[in-house]
């Protein structure tokens, strides 16, 4: 028999049961000696097994002659100095031979030539604890836990991102949800989950969709993952899964006995390749080959550790294909691990591409001005981002495993307001080209692409059918976040770079455009179209789509919306629609929310911003219809339950019947989503949800000089986002049109490293942000106030520089 | 031989080498097999490692088989005869013995068994230094393997003493009396030294015996030879080797001829040889290179390798094998049968004597007439011998061979017990040469180094002579691992590194015979066996002390 | 011993019983490429080229290792199989120095041969870069781990043949290499240099000193000890350049010590004798086959009745009869002895 984690714990507390089950089936099968093969890393388990060794001898119950049945045995125990392979029994019976720890062929299996070439049986000591119990209690009993072909319990060794880790007893059957969500907590951090790792080292990595799997040995199969060890190692997002795969291969490779070549030698090449990924040296093709080889060592190799070695690659593959080939493609590591690819975290997840740490730095030491210029490399909306960016950095910044994430966002903010205008002194304008761009839609994505361009000399014309240009960051977005002037000084910067924006003018042909001396057209229309709820009396006089409901408010409509108004929805556009209508009179706001705030995609910061502001929250709720009844709205909602994880990682909710309840409200604005309003008149190919199909590295739509991206490509996203498909479209059309497409400026001068201040030892927190102290609520003013220079100054010397670390 | 062919009738290994692997149990006694006989120590390895066969090693020194040993019997040099009746003894008295063969099989039991009443554990534990725990667990072990039956095998550890004969009867004994001769995985096996000792012998080169051990004072065999010869032939007992010396000295043997043989550095009390050959009016020597016996001669015939030649070797299990010629020999040297032939036919006419004695056409003739004079070669023929050859006896050319001896009957009829008692060596330590000097080989090097010395690996794996001495005997000597030491006897003085290791008892140094600048020999005594003429290499009476 | 019947590629085999199936195929005329499968030396099951569909059997087995079964059903090619020794011939040759034109071991290199059979022409897997120090402490054979494919031949016959365990398999996955204990030079180990590893080694990684390939091989017996191996000789023009076991001789099955297979050397050694020599004035000098003998001749009859001979233990059977009935037949004593005793 054999222990390892969990048969340790089992050494640990009831040892007795173990020797029990061991005096049982030797026995039945008339076996004199045993072996308790254990790690020598469980001295405790060793010492209570000893113990209960030497008691049971004192009792009689080993040794000679066992309680007068002239049945003789023995037990011993084997301290394994914990190789791996070991764990596989042929192996095994080698090392308690004394002999290297190699595995043979079987046959002849340890039935027949076992230990010293006596029969010999094997089993873990979770068996044999459970003998006894079997006995004691009867076949069915056992048999009535589990499954139909899986009996009894498994244990799970439960570690990883969950937030209760340790071992883990289940009926076989089990779903991992009930696993990782039940027993174990969920994510901790408000992490997503991403996958979970069955069977240790050699096991399956089972992506969060796949949570509802009932857990058992064929069902774990199935999914190309193995019950294996017992191990389950739970992975949020911050976890790379190529960077997962290697480890875990990394592990068996090192583990390999060495004897037979496809495991010694495939899981050699498997992490090579691996590792070449991880640098951003991987091919596609060695997708395929991860696959062939993989393959290759699960029908060659001797024994069950290089048959299960590939798991980890080959389920990572068949599951997150697309994170591979993200690395091989972009060089882009969405978790912001892999080390070849990644400098720092920070500028990794930015979709843009800006160097964060050099303008952390800069910021660090007052140089503000340079702060600025550095931003200003990637993007034309340092002002607006500083205040309205989702940014995804600051949830991979390293020193939020500290206390909290660098405020990234808030020295952005910094630099734009105390970086002055130097930074225009070193930008670059190419000599005109003579070709003529049109770009559809004055959004971040349409601006930025025009920005870029009109650098690179191009002649570039913005049609905007909104009154104002900005899009959804003057349409979607409260000024009490993002003020006019901030917004309109930024958009001034681009006109004077010679870029024409034509408000009012709603383009319906692209031929027209092409016809009309258009060289290129840039698509970036956005996505402008409220969705429904599909349930009864959606379309109720008071019942307004958050979209609309927002834009009528930033053009300077003034809306009534009555006393009580109540917001469907989680993101950030339900917040802010909700303290929109407080500050447009309404004495009550309330969010109702399908699944709990855990799950809302709105930012956290946000959410305390809105419920400061009085906004109430109501969770796992959803609207099931509205009915109208004396000019009074009344939304009939169902309490919701959370059930499995979807494909997000998020849990899904899940309806509970009987459970209706009205609420009444005057004004109902439903912020479940948004989407491209109809571009067919475009005629361009379109995708799910109303998008457009682009190719997704260059931008480019099917068929000449129309490119196309932000929101009406991905669907709603983010300002950054959308900046980041403008710089895109802007490399792609200058490539178009004959240039070498590139964008980028040195618009700071490389500071020097040897210069910089010590790094601050300690724990150092955020400096709160100033905001507005009174009468937030009286109109439309900016809510948050910026850092001072100062405070900006000492929140940037938080930075850890993991830039800069050494390899 | 002698000691078997008393109490057997016939002095040869009695199973194959390959048998050794059968064995139950093993009783390896004075070999060091795995440096002199690694191919055959691999069978003893293989019975022990893989068939589990219980393996007794008695050796004075620490051998590599004591590495696999269940019992390591560490006499005290010169004590095999105490230690071997000691272990008869208490297979009789704890009844192990094989009753049924004993009664059926052999003869003298009782006398042979009243013998022994002296050698009580006690006794023998008091004469040898073993323990009477070992003793007891080495003669179980011996007389009842958990399977199959038990081997003895032996080398010049148990020869090379003036009670030599003694030991290999001692030996026989204990093989008898456990039913173990003539049996697969049994037997008593003495292992050959040189790769043709066995077939020398039987080619009749010993001075008692014609080809095929007949003996040269019985008038029918010398009849038969003298007959098939057409000369009359002595019926005197010629001289042994050791004996030869001596002659010279008094003028009794005035000419020499050396085949192939190193006397001045291989025998006992070498400088005696070294003294004794000048004084031959002829000596002529025939050898590949100029040895240190070649260089005291009078002429010097170049023969040839074994590479260079076509005829037969016997091995030590007697299978007769084929020696095929491989290359051309250099420059002028000639195959050594022709060059003994030519000689023979010139002396022969010079005397008067029928030259068509030495008429062969080549070596397969020879063997013709071997097998025609020989009863136990009668059925060997060049032309029979292919891959596997031929075991004597082989008496008729149909014969498959013999591959283990006294099957069902021993060669002399009956098996004989012939009790023998222990006695001390003609030298042992005294205060003025206070410690005992044993000899043996190494695995890198070969006899005197006349080959092997020309082999540059091998003298770079063992360039030199290194004295093994006992740490406790370093400290009290005052002697560093690696220093020179100066060795010396009686009879002389050499000079050799020290290596100081427990691989040695205290008092008992260990040194080979391979080197021509570190030539043992001169130290060793001539004493003798009485019966088999074998000198005591195996103990002698030294000093060590420090050199400069 | 009883026969099983089998079928392999739709043949149908008869086998010995406690055969294998890679060893019944091969006996019945069907290759199946093999790295680490050696007749002296126990199943392995390491290189897995030889792996094979069974019938009822899940996965690959190695055919080396699975025992020939009554009415099993074995094929020993399939597109499955083709891939997967492709690949695993591969995954050697990207941890494979590739001097094959410098190495001793080149055309008679079994991991080529296994290259040919499973078709592998070009590199598929980025060649190793590391390179291991090579062990040229041992006067007679160079260990090389940068060639080695850990078929653990070497280390097989160290232990189950030879007893001796010098080497062994250390270190774990890919840094796995044959060594010996402490990693130590193997002249420093326990190895007895009998090259029994070398001549197993199917592969460049332990080879002879000087090899040369043979003009033709003859076979002899060993000069040394009284064992009396079979050995190959190995000639090329005049010289020996090598000694091979015989594993038809039932003394030795293949097996040699370190004399059997390195002691031959002296053969070809210059100090030689080639001529007569005769001492003239107190010195030996060169003369003629017939003066010399005539002087011997002359001598000898001399001396007749005061005459002793010393035949050898390392010459043949019939140098020593012919000696023997020289002194005893023309020298008229028995004065004959050798050295029979040491």
């Amino acid at each position: 028999m054999r222990a390892g984690r969990h048969g340790a714990d089992i050494m640990e507390a009831v040892p007795h049961a173990v020797i029990e089950g061991m005096i049982i089936g030797a026995y039945c099968m008339g076996a004199r000696r045993g072996f308790v093969y254990i790690r020598a890393e469980y001295p405790l388990a060793v010492r209570r097994l000893r113990t209960a060794l030497r008691q049971a001898r004192e009792r009689g119950f080993l040794g000679r002659d066992i309680l007068g049945s002239s049945f003789d045995f023995e037990v011993e125990v084997m301290e394994g100095a914990g190789a791996f392979v070991c764990g596989e029994e042929t192996a095994l019976m080698a090392s308690i031979e004394g002999n290297r720890g190699m595995p043979r062929s079987r046959p002849p299996f340890p039935a027949q030539s076992g230990l010293w070439g006596k029969p010999t049986n094997i089993n873990n000591v979770k068996t044999w604890a459970s003998v006894p119990l079997i006995i004691g209690q009867g076949g069915d009993w056992f048999a009535g836990i589990g499954t139909e072909k899986s009996k009894g319990t498994a244990i799970f060794a439960l570690t990883g991102k969950v937030a209760n880790s340790g071992l883990v007893e289940v009926p076989m059957g089990t779903t991992l949800e009930e696993i990782v969500f039940g027993i174990g907590g969920g994510i901790p951090g408000g992490k997503r989950i991403k996958a979970v790792q069955t069977g240790g080292p050699s096991g399956g990595c089972l992506p969060a969709r796949l949570l509802n799997l009932p857990v058992d040995y064929e069902t774990l199969a199935q999914a190309g993952s193995i019950m294996g060890s017992g191990g389950m190692v739970v992975v949020d997002e911050d976890t790379c899964i190529v960077d997962l795969a290697k480890y875990f291969l990394s592990f068996t490779e090192k583990e390999s006995c060495g004897k037979c070549v496809p495991c010694r030698l495939g899981t050699h090449q498997m992490r090579g390749i691996l590792e070449r990924i991880t640098r951003g040296e991987g091919k596609l093709e060695d997708i395929d080959e991860l696959l062939a080889l993989g393959e290759t060592i699960k029908a060659a190799a001797l024994c069950a550790l290089g048959g299960t070695a590939p798991n980890p690659v080959i389920t990572t593959i068949r599951y997150f294909r697309e994170e591979y080939e993200e690395h091989i493609k972009k060089h882009h590591c969405r978790a912001a691990v892999c080390a070849g690819l990644v400098k720092a975290p920070c500028s990794h997840t930015c979709p843009a591409g800006i160097d964060v740490p050099r303008y952390v730095r800069l910021a660090s030491v007052g140089k503000f001005a340079e702060s600025l210029a550095v931003i200003r490399e990637k993007v034309p909306f340092p002002a607006v981002l500083g205040r309205v960016c989702f940014h995804p950095c600051e949830s991979k910044c390293r020193r939020g495993q500290v206390e909290q994430a660098v405020s990234i966002m808030g020295l952005k903010r910094a630099a734009a307001t105390y970086g002055g205008e130097s930074w225009r002194a070193k930008t670059r304008v190419s000599p005109p080209t003579g070709r003529q761009v049109a770009t559809i839609g004055s959004g971040p994505a349409g601006l930025t692409a025009a920005y870029h361009l009109a650098k690179r000399g191009h002649l570039v014309t913005i049609f905007e059918a909104a009154p104002e240009p900005g899009g959804m960051m003057r349409l979607g977005i409260p000024a009490f976040r993002l003020p006019r002037d901030v917004l309109d000084q930024e958009i001034a910067e681009i006109e004077a770079l010679g870029a024409e924006i034509r408000t009012n003018s709603r383009i319906d042909s692209l031929q027209d455009l092409l016809r009309g001396g258009y060289d290129a057209v840039f698509v970036a229309t956005g996505a402008h179209q409220g969705m429904k709820m599909g349930v009864e009396g959606e379309d109720s006089p008071g019942v307004i789509d958050c979209v609309s409901f927002l834009r009528r408010v930033n053009l300077g409509e003034e809306l009534a919306v009555g006393d009580t108004v109540v917001v469907v929805g989680g993101g950030n556009a339900a917040i802010d629609a909700s303290r929109t209508a407080l500050r447009l009179g309404a004495r009550r706001a309330k969010i109702v929310y399908r699944r709990t705030r855990q799950e809302m995609p709105a930012a956290d910061e946000e959410i305390d911003a809105a419920v400061a502001e009085g906004v109430e929250l109501e969770y796992l709720v959803s609207p099931v219809r509205v009915t109208t009844k004396d000019g009074r709205l009344s939304l009939v909602l169902l309490r919701n339950e959370l059930g499995s994880v979807d494909a997000t990682g998020r849990r899904r909710s899940e309806p509970m019947p009987g459970t209706e309840f009205p609420i009444a409200c005057d004004t109902l604005i439903v912020a479940i989503g948004q989407q491209p309003e109809s571009t067919a008149r475009l005629g361009l190919a379109k995708g799910r949800g109303g998008t457009i199909q682009v190719d997704a590295d260059t931008l480019r739509a099917a068929g000449g000089a129309v490119f196309a991206g932000g929101d009406v490509v991905t669907g709603p996203a983010s300002v950054i986002e959308a900046i980041a498909a403008g710089r895109q479209a802007a490399i792609s059309i200058d490539k178009y049109l004959g240039g070498d497409g590139d964008i980028d400026e040195r618009l700071a001068p490389l500071e020097d490293l040897l210069d910089l201040p010590p790094l601050e030892e300690g724990e150092r927190h955020r400096p709160e942000m100033p905001s507005l102290a009174e009468g937030v609520l009286a109109g439309f003013r900016e809510i948050e106030l910026g850092y001072g220079a100062d405070a900006a100054a000492y929140e940037a010397r938080r930075c850890l520089r993991c830039d800069l670390e050494t390899e | 031989m002698a000691g078997l062919a008393t109490t057997f009738g016939s002095g040869a290994m009695t199973n194959p080498i390959a048998d050794l692997e059968n064995a139950g149990a093993l009783l390896v006694i004075g070999s060091n097999t795995t440096e002199a006989h690694p191919i055959a120590a691999l069978a003893i390895k293989r019975a022990v490692r893989q068939h589990g066969a219980a393996l007794i090693v008695a050796n004075p020194r620490y051998i590599e088989l004591c590495r696999y040993a269940d019992v390591w019997l560490r006499a005290k040099p010169g004590t095999n005869v105490a230690l071997l009746n000691g272990l008869a003894k208490i297979i009789l008295d704890e009844g192990l013995w094989d009753k049924d063969y004993v009664e059926s099989r052999t003869e003298n039991f009782a006398a042979w068994a009243e013998s022994l009443a002296e050698y009580t554990p006690e006794t023998v534990a008091a004469i040898t230094g073993v323990s009477v725990a070992d003793l007891r667990a080495a003669a179980r072990a011996y007389a009842k393997p958990k399977q199959g039956h038990a081997a003895i095998v032996y080398a010049m550890g148990i020869t090379q003493h003036t009670t030599g004969t003694s030991n290999v009867i001692a030996t026989a004994n204990l093989a008898m009396v456990t039913g173990n001769v003539g049996v697969s995985g049994g037997g008593v096996n003495p292992l050959r030294g040189q790769s043709n000792v066995q077939g020398a012998c039987d080619m009749g080169c010993l001075p008692d015996v014609f080809p095929g051990y007949q003996r040269v004072t019985d008038a029918a065999p010398r009849a038969k030879f003298e007959e098939a010869w057409g000369v009359p032939l002595s019926g005197e007992l010629g001289l042994a080797l050791t004996q030869m010396m001596g002659a010279v000295d008094e003028g009794d043997v005035k000419a020499m001829y050396i085949l192939g043989e190193n006397p001045v550095l291989s025998e006992g009390d070498a400088s005696h040889v070294t003294h004794s050959l000048p004084k031959l009016d002829f000596l002529v020597v025939q050898d590949i290179f100029l040895s240190e016996t070649a260089k005291l001669a009078d002429v010097v015939l170049p023969g040839s390798s074994f590479a260079e030649k076509t005829g037969t070797v016997t091995n030590t299990e007697r299978r007769v094998q084929l020696v095929n010629r491989a290359v051309a020999r250099p420059g002028e040297a000639r195959e050594d049968l022709e060059i003994l032939l030519d000689v023979a036919r010139r002396t022969a006419r010079k005397l008067g004597l029928s030259e068509g004695l030495f008429d062969f056409a080549g070596s397969e003739a020879v063997m013709e007439e071997i097998a025609r004079l020989t009863p136990s070669y009668g059925g060997i023929a060049h032309s029979r011998l292919g891959d596997q050859g031929l075991q004597w006896p082989c008496p008729t050319p149909e014969h498959p061979g013999t591959p283990i001896l006294h099957v069902g009957k021993f060669t002399r009829g009956l098996g004989r017990f012939v009790p023998v008692g222990q006695l001390p060596p003609a030298e042992l330590p005294d205060e003025e040469y206070p410690l005992l000097l044993t000899t043996g080989r190494s695995l890198y090097q070969y006899h005197t180094g006349t080959l092997s010395r020309r082999v540059a690996g091998l003298d770079q794996l063992m360039p030199e002579e290194r004295v093994e001495i006992n740490p406790a005997d370093s400290v009290a000597l005052g002697v560093a691992e690696g220093e020179p030491v100066a060795v010396s006897s009686r009879r002389g003085r050499v000079v050799a590194k020290a290596k100081v290791t427990d691989r040695v008892p205290p008092g008992i140094v260990f040194m080979t015979f391979h080197f021509a600048e570190t030539p043992t020999n001169v130290l060793t005594s001539a004493a003798l066996d009485p019966v088999s003429k074998i000198q005591e290499l195996k103990v002698c009476a030294v000093k060590v002390e420090r050199v400069g | 011993m009883s026969t099983i019947n089998l079928t392999i590629d739709g043949r149908a085999i008869e086998a010995r019983q406690g055969m294998t199936v890679l060893e019944a195929a091969l006996a019945a005329g069907i290759y199946i490429p093999n790295l680490c499968a050696d007749p002296d030396l126990r199943p392995f099951g390491a290189c897995r080229l030889c792996i094979v569909e069974v019938e009822g059997i899940r996965g690959l087995p190695a055919s080396c290792t699975v025992p020939a079964g009554d009415g099993m059903v074995v094929r020993t090619d399939s597109p499955l199989l083709e891939t997967t020794r492709r690949t695993l011939v591969s995954l050697l040759l990207a941890d494979h120095a590739d001097d094959c034109l410098a190495c001793a071991k080149n055309n008679r290199c079994s991991l080529q041969t296994a290259a040919a059979y499973v078709g592998v022409r070009e590199r598929r897997f980025p060649k190793a870069t590391r390179v291991l120090p090579v062990d040229d402490s041992n006067p007679f054979f160079t260990y090389d781990m940068n060639k080695c494919i850990l078929c653990g031949k070497c280390v097989r016959v160290c232990d189950e043949v030879q007893g001796v365990g010098a080497i062994s398999f250390v270190n774990r996955g890919y840094d796995t290499k044959i060594g010996t204990l402490m990693d130590r030079p193997i002249i420093s180990s326990l190895c007895e240099s009998c090259g029994q590893c070398e001549a197993k080694c199917p592969v460049g990684a332990i080879t002879a000193k000087n090899y040369q390939q043979p003009s033709r091989k003859v076979k002899t017996v060993c000069s040394y000890c009284g064992v009396g191996c079979g050995l190959l000789l190995h000639v090329r023009g005049s010289k020996v350049i090598a000694a091979e076991g015989d594993r038809e001789s039932p003394v030795n099955r293949g097996s040699l010590c370190v004399k059997g297979r390195f002691g031959y050397e002296y053969v070809n050694h210059r100090d030689r004798l080639t001529r007569p020599l005769i001492r003239r004035d107190g010195v030996l000098q060169e003369a003629s086959w017939d003066e010399a003998l005539e002087l011997v001749a002359t001598k000898l009859a001399e001396h007749r009745g005061k005459f002793a001979a010393l035949a050898s233990a390392k010459c043949t059977n019939e140098d020593n009869y012919v000696l023997q009935k020289f002194t005893r037949g023309v020298m008229a004593t028995n004065n004959v002895d050798h050295c029979a005793r040491i």
